[in-house]
């Protein structure tokens, strides 16, 4: 590295390297939980990899225009990812509905976790009514600030974040219940990392709030700590949906059963 | 013999599973092991049979998961014993009373040939000691040859020691594997029979796939 490399590039490359290692990431848990949708037949077991791969292509599709950067010459870019942002909350409450189904039917006695089968409706309905209060008034509000796209985007994110908190909070407390009760290791170690996801995102949404509370407006966003500390975050979580992905299900390797062992019978 | 209810499965068995004998099926939660259960239940009613499921869900996630693999019971259902729903209410974790509601439920139906599908073995283990599981099945499986019964038997794959695993696929006449395999990026579910009494086997690999225009299939698998 040029001695005279400035803080602002350094934190730059450093921005762009973790983007990139987390688009990676959240890219081949997207590829590798809906190629195992396709392999499992039970409806419940298909829907936890469709919801695990849209929440992880939900982070490709908020990473890549942050990574090209085209938001500074496109702003309908912008307002496509107001409606994903949005969108994402839908993914997200249908992934850990999933992950509480699957954690239930992985109990022994099947017993319910939290009252989620009531439970997932109060949080479908805030979910609805959150999206609604978004269009109606966190759009107009940050489309006035004359903000540039993005640093519209990072506000529309943290006005959105109060849906997310009970959300993520209460479905990290039921699976992390949910893991505790499972009688099969597998889906007890899937549990766990899905439980760790959710509280990882969690923590997300906080520095978010925090961050945009810092901010003002004036800072150069790329640059800002803040903004590294969420990246960091975000790998975190990108590697959490990794080890969630690694035990979706418990796979077996040809080789083990080769050709000769196939004869022994 | 008695059918599987899943015609390429009959024919690699020789035309269905051997008569008197207990079959374990194993495979990981999601694979649709099930699905050979109520493929096997739903051929022994329309045959006459006496079908007897024994599961620790409600008879409505049975019934509604069922018709995920195309099996619609309409008003032909089995006899259920279930923690909910069913002819028979199950606690699962009083043994002994699952054990004497099974055999009672035999007994009064010992004139038909009886299908029994298992699907609380797995639980069963976590919440039992091994041995005393073992001693259940041994007996049930005592039962199945005296009643002229065919048994099906669902365990989870990666739930239990390696060794609690192999002690079980001893106790039965029969094993069945459905496994996810993966293969460089390729993940398939396959079927494998590893042992059947009184069949001579093909050691080959099957894909198990499900649509709605087939149902239930098995086709070989080139790897």
């Amino acid at each position: 590295m040029p001695a005279s490399a400035s803080p602002d590039l350094l934190a730059d490359a450093f921005f762009g390297i973790i983007a990139v290692v987390n688009v990676a990431m959240f890219g081949y848990v997207a590829f590798r939980a809906l190629r195992i949708r396709n392999a499992l037949l039970v409806p419940l077991y298909r829907n936890q990899s469709l919801w695990m791969g849209a929440v992880a292509l939900y982070w490709v599709i908020v990473y890549i225009p942050l990574v090209t950067n085209p938001l500074q010459a496109n702003a309908s870019v912008s307002y496509f990812l107001f409606i994903w942002l949005l969108a994402g909350n839908v993914f997200f409450l249908a992934f850990y509905d999933t992950q509480v189904r699957v954690a239930r039917d992985s109990d022994p006695l099947e017993r319910d976790i939290l009252g989620w089968r009531y439970l997932r409706f109060a949080l479908l309905a805030m979910v609805a009514v959150g999206a609604l209060w978004a269009i109606v008034a966190i759009v107009p509000a940050v489309s006035a600030t004359g903000l540039p796209p993005i640093g519209q985007l990072i506000l529309f994110t943290a006005g959105i974040s109060p849906i997310y908190i009970p959300l993520s909070v209460v479905s990290a407390t039921a699976i992390l219940i949910g893991s505790r009760r499972s009688g099969n290791p597998v889906t007890k170690r899937q549990l766990r990392w899905a439980g760790i996801t959710t509280a990882v995102f969690f923590l997300l949404i906080i520095v978010v709030i925090i961050l945009v509370s810092l901010w003002g407006g004036t800072v150069p966003l790329a640059t800002t700590p803040g903004l590294i500390i969420a990246e960091v975050v975000i790998l975190v979580l990108a590697f959490s949906m990794y080890k969630i992905s690694k035990s979706l299900v418990l796979t077996s390797k040809f080789e083990r059963l080769g050709l000769e062992q196939q004869f022994e019978n | 013999m008695a059918s599987s209810g899943v015609p390429a499965l009959d024919k690699l068995l020789s035309d269905g599973y051997p008569e008197k004998s207990a079959v374990l099926v194993i495979g990981p939660p999601g694979i649709g092991k099930e699905a050979l259960g109520y493929r096997f239940t739903q051929t022994g009613i329309a045959q006459g049979d006496f079908s007897l499921y024994v599961t620790k869900r409600s008879v409505h996630d049975v019934l509604r998961d069922a018709k995920g693999f195309g099996v619609d019971y309409q008003n032909r259902i089995p006899f259920l014993i279930a923690r909910e729903g069913g002819q028979v209410k199950i606690d699962i974790n009083d043994l002994a009373g699952v054990s004497f509601s099974v055999k009672e439920v035999l007994r009064a139906n010992q004139e038909r040939r009886i299908r029994i599908v298992m699907d609380i073995v797995s639980p069963l283990l976590v919440l039992n000691p091994s041995e005393t599981v073992y001693k259940f099945l041994t007996q049930l499986i005592n039962d199945v040859k005296q009643y002229d019964a065919v048994m099906l038997v669902m365990m989870e794959e990666g739930m239990h020691a390696p060794q609690v695993m192999a002690a079980m696929q001893e106790l039965f006449d029969g094993v069945i594997e459905v496994k996810v395999f993966e293969e460089g990026i390729k993940i398939v579910p396959i079927l494998r029979i590893r042992k059947m009494i009184g069949v001579a086997l093909r050691p080959e690999y099957y894909r198990f796939s499900y649509s709605r225009e087939f149902g239930v299939e098995v086709t070989p698998y080139a790897s």
